[in-house]
């Protein structure tokens, strides 16, 4: 099983706006499912809370249901002039976060 | 041959006597009692904390989608086509379904609110947005459990409420 908590952050200068792409492996369970083998529901653990902070100072913050995909993948724009270091915290229903930082 | 007879109409008759019926259902239900679940619910994880598990049962959502409107406040949004919102016709795999939402300069948008309709959970993610932003873009992959609309509700700095919405259809549903 691939490492959860482990993200990953790209950043892509188009003219005056920088798209920050950034994933996260993390199973996202809905509490919905069953496991096939116990036969028995699987309780939720899913990303609820995503701050994405910019050189110190937060810019955007998501508030999530259990909707995003499993690995739940994320694309918000900065404005280019102002974005230095971009730091994203997720956190899920558990209350672990895990936070990747990239300098533009 | 008699002898299998015997024993089949021996259960037969076991089972249906009335002693047993009164016998057993009362058992079975204090056994789900003191189980914390209800006899319909028998999968769930018996021990497991309620704040593990959402009481609710599969399919009714914490609430339902007027409810979840009303609260983020859908009330007299006009729909608009300054809410871009880009989102497949046809989602082959409900479990990623592409949901990309672009609302113009950042400056003037407050918070981005999607919804998918028929979720258990309709509200699916709130953005609050600050002026560094540039633009008000989202794009995420979400989960859709079958066929229905995908809304981006737009709620702007001065108030004003504007919101879009698309018809996805989903071939497999992904909410497990």
């Amino acid at each position: 099983m691939a490492a959860i908590g482990k993200s990953i952050i790209s950043t892509k200068t188009r003219g005056d706006l920088v798209y920050v792409r950034t994933i996260l492996i993390h199973p996202q369970h809905t509490g919905r499912a069953k496991d096939k083998k116990t036969k028995r529901l699987i309780p939720e653990l899913y990303v609820n809370r995503i701050t994405v902070k910019n050189g110190g100072k937060v810019v955007t913050t998501m508030n999530a249901g259990a909707a995003l995909s499993q690995n739940p993948y994320i694309e918000i724009t900065l404005s280019a002039s102002k974005a230095s270091r971009i730091q994203v915290t997720w956190r899920d229903t558990s209350g672990k976060s895990w936070n990747n930082s990239k300098s533009v | 041959m008699s002898k299998e007879n015997e024993k089949t109409i021996g259960r037969r008759e076991f089972l249906s006597s009335a002693a047993v019926l009164t016998a057993t259902i009362p058992l079975a239900l204090t056994l789900t009692k003191s189980l914390g679940a209800s006899p319909l619910k028998s999968d769930r994880m018996p021990g497991a904390s309620a704040s593990a598990i959402r009481n609710v049962p599969v399919d009714s959502g914490v609430g339902t989608l007027e409810e979840e409107l009303a609260k983020a406040g859908f009330k007299g949004a006009t729909k608009s086509r300054q809410v871009k919102l880009r989102v497949p016709t046809i989602a082959e795999n409900g479990a990623i379904v592409p949901v990309q939402v672009d609302a113009g300069p950042a400056s003037k948008v407050k918070k981005i609110s999607i919804f998918i309709d028929k979720n258990p959970t309709p509200l699916a993610i709130t953005i609050n947005y600050k002026p560094d932003n540039g633009k008000a873009y989202f794009n995420a992959r979400m989960r859709m459990k079958k066929t229905s609309n995908v809304r981006a509700l737009v709620v702007m700095k001065n108030g004003s409420k504007l919101y879009n919405s698309k018809l996805v259809k989903v071939t497999i549903g992904g909410c497990g």
